[in-house]
């Protein structure tokens, strides 16, 4: 007895120093420890008010049960968040480790057994990627707990003892408030099994062996236990039920009506490695190499339904590598779950074996039957492999974090969190962009709210359910609908109150840019600041939804309660017991310990084979992954290789693809390609890459290389040329032609307005005082219609500038029909200049964008596509509407110097050369073409993103091929329902700008006989991406 | 809906006045207001003096104004009862109404009139706005002045208020009256651009001051020419568009960051566009000379507003010729070294342009390069083009040269 508890101690010590230490570095940057720190921080605030504003414009905590997020909120009380947070993972590893021997124990009734599970489960690698990858904390309290009650039931049913009931039922009620799913599929996975297994124990009680036990004594014995069994099943079920009330009556009527957010767990792992890896090598890890064992014991007949369960859940666990989980689960369920548990489960069910597997092989039969058959050696050997590799795992998975990061870099919130209490900034939402799931940690932290969030299951606005997207702060993973849904936000801001954006990745900067977002300030940290002007703030009331009053209290009180009675019967009363009594009897199933005597030769055979087929695996693996690195073996793996290189900004290893005979050296190099600047070579991701060889010659090739590329104003596909040569059995490209023009000046001066606006001269913590309010600038629309053009509706048109001061232009478009309904508003997305000069105009088109993929059943397009446009389906046929424009001073983005140096016709279209006469280098250039007919009324607006930017007094070539207008329909065409902050345009128009000239648009068209049209103007937009 | 409710109970007393008074005795009171008040200056003190009442205890004094409405205790000091009302009540203008009440009847109600309290310094709001406007006599900003008693009750109607406004030197006074709580006046803007102060006093007070920006009209028709290096196309010189002084029909300059759209033809029928912003009143703009010859017509705008004339301007041929020499087996081609108008090698980046065809004119390949100390190379390796006989077109500064070649 003494010695087992050795064992049990000194896993619990390592546990304690190795996990508990290794926690503080690991746990914050897991996938899920954060957002339990923000639910946790929400009942540290209001324990009793499920509400909660801060993330999806308001979503109700009692959509996650609430223990563990409880537990932390009380202890932050003495220390804080995340002191909370550390303190409760501890609680875990220790509820864990025993909950691990306590099951073994049952299991095996064998206490050095057990004592070796328990070590085990401390470097199993499940535990370890649970812990410390995903930091999946209430799912790990939940199935601890819960295999703490596996005993409790054990002897419940087997003695009938109602110490034993309460004991069990004390803790099912933990595992429910803590995690829900665990208890439910803890029932059908572990608690089913274990029922067969104490009827099979009663069941042999009444004959001598297990050999002997026959369904008839089976059933017999299934009878007589039947009522325990079902009087355990009523009180869990209805402990399930009402420890989480509000859980389930939030489910009901809130159901989960959104889009499946596709998770690795669900990838066919044998194509996508990555989920291959993470989810299923790295949880069986070693348990891989004994699963014979595993089997064998687990299909001997005590077992037996043991067996069923843990092999059910391997193949679950596998997710979409076979067809089998998705026909076992069904569409919605194998859709919904994450099939990553499975794995879970079932490679902790297999910890007991695996610690009898140890058990037998480090003191037992085994070890006697490989040493007197391989000899003393060879079990060594084998030892120090099975133990080596263990180890291995544990650093390999412990370090994944630090290989692959799976999150940014830790980010400072505090400057975030001094920005949005300073100056009433949390009167409106924010946004963070590229924060990972440090966005929970955010939020926790401060009061302001904002659209996104971090805990999908709980989102409302349909702009987000209706996307596969879990957060719109990393839409960039999730192609089409994570843009898509971004856009919709960035463009109607309004919509959400949303002001701010931290932007902790530049990739989005075009974006925002692009729909009237501009640079506010870089706050110490890094993080760029993004404002839009014009948008109102939240209002002092917003809705909320309410639940019975008694639901709260259920919420606040029954958890913690739980836990309390738990402890109470658990310890409190074994305490008392072991005090009154020092004698204890042995536990009933542990008079069931088998003698480990006779290791079966064949199963050593079999689990040798295994074991080779498993390694050959993993070479054959290796040797692949080594192949498809073979850069130079052929010409378009170099081609492909090189392009790799360029899309990881790795310049020294495309470097060394290129022909060592062009004499183009590094340092050469690399000042080519750092001048580069523009869409493709700063903000793009390339998505799939093409390669196809023309006259392949011995060795010398020409390739064409097509390539499409994630940017995120939308999918630019570029066709490339290469010519490649062969020097020593050795692929290489040759260099690219070098433009060799060179500016006029080596220094000149440029002038230029700039403009600066206080915001408040005057501090005060009230409203900005009244004369610190500049007035709004004055626009006037010039024309304004409404199009139909390949189904779609638009508005088109012109508005300038009339006032003196730079403005920051929104329009917005509502369209009615004809008795008046309003049938769908939208803002000015791409199609227009946000930035204004005095006098200086902007074409502007508006798209009537719906809710893409509003309806679940559309089907997904399975590439990515960020410029996707998803036409709003109106039930009714606009026939007018109104545009309300609005100005605000603007004092940045107003670089305006970027000149056409050429515009000339070609057969198509035109060859057009820019020139960029200031000094700023213009990252991405937009050009806004406005086509016109006959009479010079404006048509049509379309826009195209060069791909190259233009460098300081330097030349950049595009082309632009008009579209045809063939179709086009105006369907409305006035200027009576415009109106400029707030004011009819009519009367701008006759009070700032009563003398128009119009002739002057009309001189700065150029003539081109299109088709449907017959003049067209080119104007710029330019994207700064580094401001000097 | 908080700020009406004093109002509402005010209109529900109203009405119910004239119904109480005289207060319905019951024959066994006798009540009496010994010290009656009509009308007091917000912030004197007020008590109301009683005799006749009976019992202190159930007795009480209601008050109600638009500060709020709420029961007051009665004190007796040797024969009368008296009634001191709170402060906030006070100092609030307008009708005070009291009832003594006993039992939840009415014994005595009347009202004493509080007036604002003009005999103080008063305190006076203002607001200005908007912020800029339009030289021209057509745009105005408005000041809105509200002259309060230290309890801000806005003074009575017909208070004179002297608004002041200051423009380059010269000061305007006007006398205004308070009508429905305010004064007001439109300071309609002047035919020069500049800063306007105004700021007004009423009785001893005078405001702070606040300003409008009088900006410039729209421009009015100007000039533009322009200034160079030299006159021929090298494509690498820079041409700076330049206007005169940009004035308004009032002769101000335009305001700056005005958008001037310099917008160019030329000879072939192409079209280029540089846009400045005025500074002072000039707004310039450039870009690069054509390197080609070329003449280009070119008209500014500020568009809606003012044209500027037409100019022309011509650029010279600079690079008159260039040499082509080729390779023994003819699959090298060095175009220069090109020369430009004084015959120095041509600066980095010139285009060269070269089109391969077959024998019957079919084209193969087209290569573009740039020239680098005036000279460029072109190669034409075995792989690509087998031996035999080929069209060559190279193009450069404007000029064509054709070669027929048999690469060996």
């Amino acid at each position: 007895m003494k010695k087992t508890n050795t064992l049990l101690i000194i896993a619990l010590i390592i546990a304690i120093a190795f996990h508990g230490s290794a926690i503080f570095f690991t746990l914050e940057s897991t996938y899920d420890a954060l957002i339990h720190l923000f639910f946790a921080d929400h009942y540290a605030n209001s324990w009793f008010e499920p509400w909660d504003y801060r993330w999806y414009t308001g979503f109700t905590v009692q959509s996650y049960p609430p223990l563990v997020h409880q537990s932390i909120a009380l202890l932050s009380y003495v220390g804080g968040l995340k002191f909370g947070m550390f303190s409760v993972a501890l609680v875990a590893i220790v509820l864990f480790i025993t909950g691990v021997y306590r099951f073994a124990s049952l299991l095996t009734g064998n206490r050095r057994v057990a004592g070796y599970a328990a070590l085990l489960a401390v470097f199993s690698s499940t535990f370890i990627e649970t812990l410390h990858i995903f930091g999946q904390l209430p799912s790990l309290v939940g199935l601890s707990v819960l295999l703490h009650s596996l005993p409790e039931i054990y002897l419940w049913i087997k003695t009938g003892k109602y110490r034993y009931l309460a004991s069990c039922l004390s803790l099912i009620a933990v595992t429910v408030t803590s995690h829900h799913v665990t208890p439910i599929f803890g029932m059908v996975f572990f608690i089913f099994p274990l029922i067969g297994m104490v009827v099979m124990d009663a069941a042999k009680e009444q004959v001598a062996t297990l050999r002997q036990v026959t369904f008839p004594i089976f059933y017999k014995a299934f009878k007589q236990l039947f009522w325990r069994i079902v009087g355990f099943g009523m009180a869990s079920l209805f402990l399930i039920i009402t420890c989480i009330l509000p859980y389930w009556y939030n489910s009901k009527k809130n159901p989960i009506t959104q889009v499946p957010i596709p998770h690795g767990s669900r990838d066919n792992f044998l194509e996508v490695t990555s989920s291959g890896l993470v989810f299923f090598v790295i949880p069986w890890g070693i348990l891989l190499f004994i699963l014979p064992y595993i089997f064998y014991r687990f299909y001997s007949k005590r077992y037996l339904f043991f067996g069923l369960s843990f092999s059910m859940l391997t193949i679950l666990g596998t997710g979409g590598t076979t067809p089998i989980p998705l026909k076992m689960l069904g569409e919605t369920a194998f859709n919904i779950l994450t099939l990553d548990r499975f794995t879970l489960w079932a490679t902790i069910m297999a910890l007991p074996l695996f610690g009898e597997f140890a058990f037998r092989m480090v003191e037992g039969d085994l070890k006697s039957k490989l040493q007197e058959r391989f000899g003393g050696v060879y079990h060594r050997v084998l030892g120090g492999f099975l133990a080596g590799g263990m180890l291995l795992m544990v650093i390999f998975t412990m370090t994944l974090g630090y290989f692959r990061p799976s999150q940014p870099a830790k980010i400072n919130m505090l400057p975030i969190v001094n920005f949005l209490n300073q100056d009433s900034h949390d009167s409106w939402r924010y946004l963070p962009l590229g924060f990972g799931d440090q966005m929970a940690w955010l939020s926790a932290q401060t009061n302001a709210m904002t659209v996104d969030g971090n805990y999908h299951s709980a989102r409302r606005l349909p702009e987000l359910t209706t996307r596969a997207i879990e957060r719109i702060e990393n839409s960039k993973f999730r192609g089409i609908e994570g843009i898509g849904s971004l856009q919709q936000f960035l463009t109607v801001p309004e919509k959400y109150h949303l002001k701010y954006i931290f932007s902790n990745d530049k990739f989005y900067d075009p974006i925002l840019y692009f729909c009237g977002w501009q640079r506010l300030q870089q706050l110490e940290n890094g993080i760029m600041v993004w404002e839009k002007l014009n948008i109102p703030p939240i209002p002092a009331i917003i809705p909320k939804e309410d639940v019975p009053v008694f639901l709260k209290i259920i919420w606040g009180t029954i958890p913690i309660l739980t836990v309390l009675i738990a402890f109470l019967i658990n310890v409190q009363l074994s305490w008392v017991r072991i005090l009154k009594s020092r004698e204890k009897p042995l536990l009933n199933y542990m008079k069931l310990a088998v003698s480990y005597k006779q290791f079966s030769g064949r199963l050593i055979l079999v689990s040798h084979i295994w074991a080779l087929v498993v390694l050959l695996c993993v070479g054959i693996g290796i040797y692949q992954f080594y192949l498809k690195n073979v850069a130079q073996r052929s010409a378009s793996n170099v081609v492909n290789a090189y392009y790799d290189a360029l899309d990881f900004k790795e310049f020294e290893r495309a470097h060394s693809y290129l022909d060592p005979n062009a004499e183009v050296d590094l340092a050469q190099y690399m000042l080519e390609v750092s001048v580069t600047d523009g869409i493709l070579s700063s903000y793009a991701k390339l998505d799939s890459i093409g390669v196809e060889l023309i006259d392949v010659k011995d060795t010398r090739a020409k390739a064409k290389v097509y390539t499409q590329w994630i940017t995120p104003l939308e999918k630019v596909k570029k066709d490339f040329f290469h010519e490649l040569v062969q020097r020593s059995g050795k692929w290489y490209l040759l260099p690219d032609i070098v433009d060799n023009d060179v500016p006029p000046d080596q220094l000149f001066v440029a002038n230029g307005t700039t403009f600066y606006n206080h915001g408040r001269r005057q501090l005060t913590t009230q409203q900005t005082h009244h004369e610190d309010v500049l007035k709004q600038p004055v626009l006037e629309i010039l024309a304004a219609k409404l199009v139909r053009f390949k189904g779609q509706y638009s508005i088109i048109g012109e508005l300038q500038n009339v006032d003196d001061v730079p403005a920051d232009v929104v329009v917005k478009a509502t369209l009615y029909n004809d008795v008046d309904k309003n049938l769908a508003r939208h803002s000015a997305k791409y199609h227009i200049k946000h930035k204004l000069m005095p006098k200086e105009i902007t074409p502007f088109k508006i798209n009537f964008e719906g809710i893409a993929w509003a309806s679940t059943k559309d089907t997904l397009p399975p590439t990515f596509d960020p410029d996707a446009f998803t036409p709003i389906s109106l039930s009714e046929q606009p026939t007018k509407f109104d545009l309300q424009s609005a100005g605000n001073v603007a004092n940045t983005d107003l670089y305006k110097k970027v000149s056409f140096q050429s515009i000339k016709r070609t057969q198509k279209g035109f060859d057009g050369v820019l020139y960029n006469s200031g000094v700023q280098e213009v990252t991405i250039p937009q050009l806004l073409v406005s086509y016109y007919d006959e009479n010079h009324e404006i048509l049509w607006v379309d826009h195209q993103f060069l791909r190259a930017g233009v460098r300081v007094q330097r030349k950049q070539v595009f082309e632009y091929d008009p579209i045809s207008l063939e179709g086009l329909e105006v369907i409305h065409s006035s200027l009576d329902l415009c109106y400029v902050n707030g004011l009819p345009n009519v009367a701008i128009s006759e009070k700032v700008f009563p003398e128009r000239d119009r002739t002057h648009q009309k001189d700065q068209t150029q003539e081109f006989r299109g088709t449907g049209f017959s003049y067209l103007k080119f104007d710029m937009n330019n994207y700064i991406g580094n401001p000097k | 809906m908080r700020r009406f409710f004093p109002l509402c109970i005010l209109l529900v007393f109203t009405a119910c006045d004239k119904a109480v008074q005289p207060a319905e005795g019951d024959g066994t009171w006798d009540i009496a207001w010994v010290n009656p008040i009509d009308s007091v200056r917000a912030g004197t003190p007020i008590s109301l003096k009683f005799t006749g009442i009976r019992s202190d205890t159930a007795t009480s004094i209601y008050i109600s104004n638009a500060f709020g409405t709420t029961v007051l205790p009665l004190k007796k000091e040797e024969n009368t009862w008296v009634c001191a009302i709170p402060k906030h009540f006070v100092r609030k203008a307008g009708p005070l109404y009291w009832k003594v009440l006993y039992d939840e009847k009415v014994k005595l109600a009347n009202r004493i009139a509080v007036v604002p309290d003009a005999g103080s310094i008063p305190h006076v709001e203002t607001y200005f706005g908007p912020r800029s406007i339009t030289v021209g006599a057509r745009d105005y900003s408005m000041l809105v002045t509200i002259p309060t008693d230290p309890f801000d009750n806005t003074l009575l109607a017909g208070t004179p208020v002297t608004i002041k406004s200051e423009f380059q030197n010269t000061v305007e006074l006007t006398q205004e009256r308070t009508a429905d709580f305010i004064a007001w006046k439109n300071i309609v803007s002047k035919k020069t651009a500049g800063r306007m102060l105004v700021s007004a006093s009423c009785l001893e007070t005078d405001t702070k001051e606040l300003t409008t920006i009088l900006f410039p009209a729209n421009a009015e028709a100007f000039e533009i020419a322009y200034s160079r290096n030299h006159r021929y196309a090298d494509g690498n010189q820079i041409i700076t568009f330049q206007t005169n002084l940009l004035k308004d029909a009032y002769g101000n300059l335009v305001g700056d960051g005005t958008l001037v759209t310099f917008f160019i033809k030329d000879a072939q029928g192409g079209y280029l566009k540089t846009t400045g912003m005025t500074i002072d009143g000039v707004a310039k703009a450039s870009l690069l000379h054509p390197a080609e010859a070329a003449q280009w017509q070119v008209t500014a705008y500020v568009t809606g507003a003012a044209k500027s004339n037409t100019i022309s301007v011509v650029f010279e041929q600079a690079i008159s010729d260039f040499e082509v020499s080729f390779s023994e087996d003819q699959r090298s081609v060095t175009i220069g070294p090109l020369k430009s108008f004084m015959d120095q090698i041509v600066p980095d980046g010139i285009d060269v342009v070269l089109r391969v065809y077959d024998i019957e004119g079919k084209p193969l390949s087209t290569k573009k390069e740039t020239t680098k100390k005036g000279r460029c190379l072109f190669k034409l390796p075995r792989e690509y083009f087998e031996n035999g006989t080929y069209q060559l077109e190279i193009a450069a500064a404007g000029m064509l040269k054709k070669y027929k070649t048999e690469l060996r």
